[in-house]
Order: structure tokens, then sequence, then C-alpha cells
């Protein structure tokens, strides 16, 4: 019996070891997790904060509002600011170049992460429903719907209508922006800084009004390609039919008339290099051209460029696949009049130098910018969003105004082993 | 005898004194497991917030109130987002905020709620500071795209 004595001590204390081991494990396990979680917590905060740096950069270098941000040499701006648990600074290098870069690194408790983001000007020249650099002709603004959809997706209607029918002017005059008569904007509306926008009549914008709109308008450059190639002349067609297969043609001009009709079959690259003063494009007394499936043609029109009646139909019913382009430099109308309500027009026009006028139309889809637009008699006007695309249209990169971001990186391991 | 219950009184003290270090350890586990889950749940609403219509944000996503997804384990928790226009940025940058709280296995809640009358999980402004704190946290801001 005596040999027994101790023994239920030394259970206990193996019992004991036995647990005191078990804890410590346990332990030392969880503590470090926990750690780890913490980490991983503030590390996210931190690049949600650096990401907050980049956007902001991105709006300060299309608004051109730098109040807050400090000079940092002569071509760099830095901004250094408080948000949720943590902080950012960002610094944007050749803040007034084609491609400055912005840097921004959040920190939260001593974590860091950085992002470096290279922006530059958006590529599309069609970033609204209409865009000009003067005053709209407010008169001819009466019964117009203007909203937006998106071509990729299918035709306009159901569920593919968005509110995307932006309007937007550099002009800076009161009323720079009038909407006489029962117009409705589904879309946001923009003036220059100190101009302002006048509803008459039931006319409404659903979005937002804005004075901001700085946007820059650059002649439009035709490829040397196209340029360069010999001139096929007159182009004239007097009823009858003609096709036009994929390829390059550069005309004195080209017309169409009396019920001619001319198909585009596969992408057609057009240059009508008339005088300013002389007819470059013509559709006129029942002539069409129509652009088949598959097909696109692109126009470039160093003179007046007219349709009307049949116009032009564009059977793929994507606007980039009709890219209208005006080199003109005049104060004077570079008309663009509309078809006989039959045929609804669907493309882009981009006439920088010039003045636009449309009338007649049944619809319109795709997006018009010009110096001057006479927006007459049409029913309703239907932004085509993925013209957003950079890409999407031949011309693109040269007008652009918006900076975005064309290339992202985190700069450093956002978890290193120390 | 004496010796017995001295050994007993002993493995008693051990015991208690164990349990407690054990369940902390797993509370400090589920809260580890539940704040990276969660935190990925208030990830993907950002992503969510960031890839919608800039125009509907401020509409749509501020104050939103949402639960916690159950398939990450956490049973019972809420998320919060907020969204304001920045002062002076004319409408074209967002401030997005967004916020998780929970309550454990155990009872304990993480960020600011509360089991109210009915039994569901509230959030609640506990300290009174004007807005719902919770560890798992992400602030963050998107500009319009033009």
């Amino acid at each position: 019996m005596n040999k027994e004595k101790g023994f239920a001590l030394i259970f206990v204390l193996m019992v004991m070891s036995t647990m005191a081991i078990l804890g410590t494990a346990l332990f030392s396990r969880s503590i470090p997790e926990r750690y780890l979680s913490e980490r991983f917590v503030d590390s996210t905060q931190a690049f949600w904060l650096a990401e907050a740096g980049i956007q902001e950069a991105g709006f300060v270098l299309n608004s051109g509002d730098w109040t807050g941000w400090a000079n940092q040499g002569a071509t760099d701006k830095v901004k250094t600011a408080s948000l949720g648990a943590g902080n950012y600074t960002v610094t944007v290098t050749d803040f007034s170049g084609a491609n400055p870069i912005a840097v921004s690194a959040g920190t939260v408790k001593g974590v860091s992460r950085n992002i470096e983001a290279t922006m530059r000007k958006s590529g599309s020249l069609f970033n609204a429903a209409l865009s000009s650099q003067t005053q709209f002709q407010g008169a001819l603004f009466n019964d117009v719907v203007f909203d937006s959809y998106d071509s990729s997706l299918g035709l306009y209607g159901g569920s593919n209508v968005g509110s995307k029918g932006n309007i937007i002017t550099t002009a800076a005059s009161a009323g720079a922006i009038t909407l006489i008569k029962n117009n409705l904007v589904k879309g946001d509306v923009s003036t220059g800084p100190g101009g302002t926008v006048v509803l008459n009549d039931t006319s409404a914008v659903t979005g937002n009004i804005t004075d901001d709109n700085n946007t820059t308008m650059n002649p439009v450059v035709i490829p040397a390609d196209l340029s360069s190639l010999p001139s096929g002349g007159d182009y004239f067609l007097n009823g009858g039919a003609g096709t036009l297969v994929s390829g390059d043609y550069k005309f004195s001009s080209f017309k169409v008339r009396n019920g001619g009709k001319v198909t585009i079959d596969g992408t057609v690259r057009m240059y009508c290099a008339s005088l300013p003063t002389s007819v470059s494009f013509e559709i006129a007394l029942n002539g069409q051209v129509v652009i088949n499936p598959g097909g696109k043609l692109i126009v470039y029109a160093d003179g007046l460029f007219l349709v009307s009646k049949k116009g032009i139909a564009n059977n793929t019913h994507r606007p980039k696949n009709l890219q209208i382009y005006s080199t003109l430099n005049a104060d004077a109308t570079w008309t663009m009049i509309g078809g006989d309500g039959s045929t609804p027009f669907e493309g882009v026009i981009y006439a920088p130098n010039t003045y636009v006028e449309t009338n007649n139309w049944l619809e319109v889809y795709g997006s018009i910018v010009a110096k001057r637009i006479f927006y007459d008699s049409v029913y309703s006007m239907h932004y085509d969003e993925d013209l957003k695309v950079e890409g999407s249209t031949e011309q693109t990169g040269t007008a652009g105004s918006q900076y975005s971001v064309k290339q992202w990186k985190e700069q450093n391991n956002p978890y290193p082993l120390n | 005898m004496v010796e017995i219950l001295l050994c007993m009184a002993l493995l008693l003290v051990l015991f208690l004194g164990s349990m407690n270090v054990y369940v902390y350890c797993f509370e400090l586990q589920e809260t580890a497991r539940n704040t990276s889950n969660a935190l990925n749940d208030v990830r993907s609403k950002l992503e969510d917030i960031r890839n919608s219509d800039f125009d509907a944000i401020v509409a749509t996503y501020n104050a939103q109130v949402v639960d916690l997804s159950k398939v990450n384990g956490i049973v019972i928790g809420k998320m919060k987002t907020e969204a304001a226009y920045v002062t002076g940025s004319n409408n074209n940058l967002i401030d997005i905020r967004a916020v998780a709280c929970w309550r454990q296995k155990g009872g304990r809640i993480i960020g600011e709620g509360k089991i109210d009358g009915s039994g569901n999980f509230v959030l609640s402004d506990l300290n009174g500071n004007g807005k719902i704190d919770s560890p798992v946290e992400l602030v963050t801001a998107v500009s319009k795209k033009k």
C-alpha cells in the first residue's frame, strides 16, 4: 500500500502536463492566425484606399480642379488625404501630359499598398448623344427624346434602353442648351463653365445638369494610306445598282441619285477629296446606300455631305459601322439632311469644325459631334453606349478629352516576408 | 485520502483554467475565420458597386443593409453600405464605405450590432458617432467615367 502512495499526484502531474502542452499548441496556433487575419484586413483596407487615390487622380485629371493638391516640381502634383481607418497619398506625374502616371499609396496601421496607374485620354470621340462647341439651337429642339442603348447587346428596345442620352456643349453662355418644347433627356446635360441649361414647356432632364464640360475637338486626320491613294475621279450612279467591296477608295465626289442603289459589301473606306465648297458626298432623289450585314462604311469628306430621302440603310444595325468624318473648316452648314422618315440613321458623325443639320429622320441611333448642331424634326435620338469602347471607331485617341486608366499594377508585394 | 482530495482540487483548477484557454483560442479562431469571410463579402460588394451605373450608385447603395452571406459560415450578420458624392466634385466622385457586423456562435458580437426584441440581429450605432463601426470596414472612392 505504501508503494502506491503519490501515484495520484503523479497522475495529476501527467494530466496537467498533457493539457498544458495541448493548450500551448492551441494558443500558439490561434494567436498568429488572429494576427494574420488583422493584417489581412489592414492590407485590404490599404489597397482600397490606394484605389481611392487612383480614382481621385482620374477625377482631377478630367475636371482640372486641383484644389487641395500641392505642386511637386513643375510637372507633378501630390495630395494626402485621410479616409476611413487610414490615409492615402497620391502623386500624379506629368499631369498635363498625354500619359500622366498616378501612384497611390494607401496606409492603414503601418500596412501599405501601392498602386500605379498610367492614364491616357480616352480614345472615344463619341461620348454623348450630341456634342457641340456652340450653343444648341434650342428652337429646333421639339418633342425629342434622348436616351441610350448598347448595340453590342442587340437592337434598341425592351431591356436594352439606358439613360446615357447625354447632351454636351462647351458653350458657356446663358441658355447654352435650351430645350424649348416637350423634350426629354434621359441622361446628363453639360455646358461649358458658367453656361446654363433652360428647360421650357415640360422639357426635362433625368440626369445631372452641370457646367464643367471642357471637351476639346481635334481636327480629323485623314489616314495616310487613304489620302495617298490616286483619285478615282467622280463616282456617280444615276439610277441602277452598284457595289463597293472591301477596300479603300478615293473619289473627287460620290453621288447616288434617281433611285440608284449602292451596296456596301465588307469594310469600305472612302475619301471624298473635293474642294471645301463642293459636294463631296450626296445621296438624293431616292438614291440609297445599303450597308450589308458584315459591312462597314467609313467616309472622309472634304466638302459638303448631303443625304436625303432613303439615305443610308445600315443593315448591320451597329452605328460604328457607319462613320462619317468631315475635314471641312467653315462656319457653314455641312448639311446632313435626313431621310424621308422610312430609314433611320444608324451611325456616327464627326465634324469638329463645321455645322451639322439633321431633319426628317425617323430616328437616330449613334452619336453626333460637331462644331454646331441643328437638330430638327427628329423623333428620337438613341446614343449607342458601345461607342465608348476604345477602337470602336476608326478615328480614336486623337480627339478624346477624358482620361481613363491605360495600365494598372500594384507596385510592391502586399505580403512581404519579414 | 488527503492526497486524493488535493489531487482532485488540483485537477478541477487545472480543468477550469484549461477550458478557459481552449474557449478563448477557439473564439480567436472563429473570429479570424469570420473576419476573413466578412471581408470577402464586403470586398465583393465594393466590386459590385464599382461595376454598376455611376449615376445610380448613391440612390441604390447609400444606407443599403443586406445580410452577410451564410455560405461563408456566418449565421447571423449584416452589411451596410454608404455612398455619398464628394463635396465640390460636381457629382463626379463618390466616397463609398461598406461595413460588416455579425454575431459569433458564442454570442459575441463583432462590430456595432445587437439582438432586438424579436431575436433578430440589427445594426445599431452604439457609440453614437453617427456611423456603424466594425473591424471589417472598407472605404474607397469611385469616379465617373464619361
